[in-house]
């Protein structure tokens, strides 16, 4: 009897809790995982040429060969949103990853190495942050001129503030903890101490802060190819494909909310993930 | 003094700024220690003992720290006169040191085998396989079960107690000369500070390394260390053997802390004797005696003037105007 007792597993209803994933999790990740195969493998969809224009059939509404209808130039919309949708992705991880390393690595030597050197990025940070960060966007792209890789570039430049803070309150606070001075009391050198203890403890609230600031840079990519700031045509975007055919709205409107549903649905999944993952990295944090 | 010391400290002065006034945490410490003895230095909180032991190492930022004169002589070289990269190498390799709370002194992101591996390629170069297998020989030494098992582990997996004995095994790592223990105990239950002493008490027996433990408990001192300095307002005011020192303290302060902890051979309900006041700032320290304000037995003459240090044999020191007579406590 007793020995029974005691063989009785203990962990059980933890390792089924595990197994069970919540729908707010699966169903933005399924969402995700669909956009980004999609955008990457669309020359091998079974979908229409998204560029070729047919006079004869324009505004066409939904149908088994054009499933979002056709756009005022006789253009597949769902091809084109699809299209449209990879230069969402990949400015959105692109500006988020350049504003991540260029922010990380600020508020690291910032919050580490204090005095002096803080005070100068803080201020530079500050300059940027006092910019309305969309005027400063289009101020940037109406100067330069549109491009993928600006698109990139200013939007990122406008997360490095964010970033740089996030990472040096948090530097801050993990540069007083007993373990990096026990690390110094080892013999590391500052460089081994920043690289080694304090950026791999910074990582995962990063990570899920830079979630919820892909869906902002995504928007934000949404307004700029709305002004036609973005990237250029031919190659189409959700926010200039929403800006060419709303004059059709009534006529066409899945000309509009083709492209505004990939829009939406992107943006939604990645902020309740990224809600979902915050959550799951405070809980873990609380833990230890 | 004594030839053979491995650390010498002469005249040490440790002051620090902070925004209310520069601070003389160590106010001209002398302490001599040699190869493979244990040194307890015992004192209140804000005495300077952590002090001390963070300008051995080297551990405090010359922004904050004033180094206002006296020595370091580890093995014949001044630190004080070391540089950073220097120092560097001298630490976790030569001098080691152990801190107070091992919840916070692991990496919580790092498995605790490439913590202790982590040392070892940095002082030796080792290779990673290397570094790993000699992170589970340390872990098997310092007492781990399952030691293979345990270098896999998440410090957050390990209770206070294993935590400590990581830490101690990452400060053997590189066998060191002089390992120095700051309050190792203290944030650990009291079955468990058994344990961990007497696991530091074995490893420096064993590997002959000289041992200072900074603890503000007379009766881990009397378990573990060969002579006692101590520390009162950044100065040491009484030094000697354990056995010599705790039967005839001569020094009040001494006295007085020994009468503020409750022993075994007590009568039942007998009042524990706490020390009155607090130690006084060390930005602007009592012009006399530092303990002057709080002793039982201050005369005009202690308040006045600082006390001399008298030395008898067996390396036995005060600093005390009115030292206590022998078999008074």
């Amino acid at each position: 009897m007793t020995t029974q007792a005691a063989e009785t597993p203990v962990a059980a209803p933890a390792a089924v809790r595990r197994s069970r994933l919540s729908l707010s999790v699966s169903l933005p990740v399924l969402w995700l995982g669909a956009a980004a195969l999609a955008t990457i493998f669309s020359a091998y969809l079974p979908m229409p040429d998204p560029f070729r224009q047919s006079l004869l059939r324009t505004l066409q509404s939904p149908s088994p060969t054009n499933l979002f209808g056709t756009d005022s130039l006789g253009r597949d919309v769902l091809a084109r949103s699809i299209l449209g949708l990879r230069v969402s992705l990949v400015v959105g991880l692109g500006s988020v990853l350049f504003g991540f390393a260029l922010g990380g690595a600020l508020g690291l030597v910032s919050g580490f190495f204090r005095g002096r050197v803080d005070f100068w990025i803080s201020a530079a940070m500050t300059l940027i942050l006092s910019f309305p960060p969309l005027v400063l966007a289009i101020a940037i792209m109406s100067y330069a001129g549109p491009s993928l890789g600006l698109v990139i570039f200013t939007l990122g430049l406008l997360f490095v503030p964010a970033f740089a803070r996030i990472t040096r309150a948090n530097t801050l606070s993990l540069a007083d903890r007993e373990f990096v001075l026990a690390a110094r009391a080892m013999g590391m050198r500052n460089g081994r101490i920043l690289l080694q203890e304090i950026l791999p403890n910074l990582v995962a609230p990063l990570i899920a802060y830079g979630m919820l600031m892909v869906a902002v840079a995504i928007i934000g990519e949404a307004a700029l190819s709305f002004l036609g700031l973005s990237v250029p045509p031919p190659q189409p975007t959700l926010g200039g494909m929403v800006a060419a055919e709303r004059a059709n709205l009534l006529d066409a409107p899945w000309a509009v909310f083709g492209p505004s549903l990939f829009l939406f649905l992107t943006v939604l999944s990645l902020n309740v993930a990224g809600d979902q993952l915050q959550r799951r990295i405070d809980q873990r944090e609380a833990a230890l | 003094m004594t030839a053979g010391a491995l650390l010498s400290i002469r005249g040490l002065k440790s002051y620090l700024r902070t925004p209310r006034g520069l601070v003389r945490a160590v106010d001209g410490v002398s302490v001599d220690l040699a190869a493979g003895r244990t040194l307890g230095l015992v004192g209140e909180s804000g005495c300077g003992k952590s002090i001390l032991a963070r300008s051995i190492m080297g551990l405090i930022a010359d922004a904050v720290l004033d180094k206002a004169g006296g020595q370091i002589l580890f093995d014949g070289r001044d630190l004080r006169g070391l540089s950073e990269k220097e120092m560097r190498r001298l630490r976790g390799r030569e001098i080691a040191m152990i801190f107070q709370d091992p919840m916070t002194s692991l990496n919580p992101v790092m498995r605790v085998g490439d913590q202790i591996g982590q040392v070892l390629r940095l002082h030796f170069g080792s290779s990673k396989a290397e570094a790993q297998r000699r992170a589970v020989e340390l872990l098997a030494s310092v007492g781990i079960p399952s030691p293979e098992r345990r270098a896999r582990s998440f410090p957050h997996e390990l209770s206070g107690g294993m935590r400590q004995r990581v830490m101690i095994a990452i400060a053997l790592a590189c066998d060191p000369k002089l390992l120095i223990a700051d309050e190792p105990t203290t944030a650990l239950d009291v079955t468990v500070q058994a344990q961990i002493l007497r696991l530091l008490r074995e490893q420096r027996e064993k590997r002959g390394m000289a041992l200072i433990l900074i603890t503000h408990n007379l009766g881990v001192v009397a378990g573990v260390a060969d002579e006692v300095a101590v520390m009162y307002a950044g100065r040491i005011v009484e030094h000697g053997q354990t056995a010599d020192l705790l039967r005839a303290p001569r020094m009040p302060y001494t006295a007085a802390l020994m009468q503020s902890a409750p022993r075994l051979a007590d009568p039942p309900h007998t009042r524990l004797q706490a020390i009155q006041g607090r130690p006084p700032m060390l930005i602007d320290p009592p012009a006399g005696c530092r303990f002057a304000p709080r002793c039982t037995r201050a005369a005009e003459i202690c308040r006045r003037e600082p006390a001399e240090t008298t030395e008898a044999s067996g390396e036995r020191r005060w600093t005390c105007w009115r030292p206590l007579e022998v078999g008074h406590a």
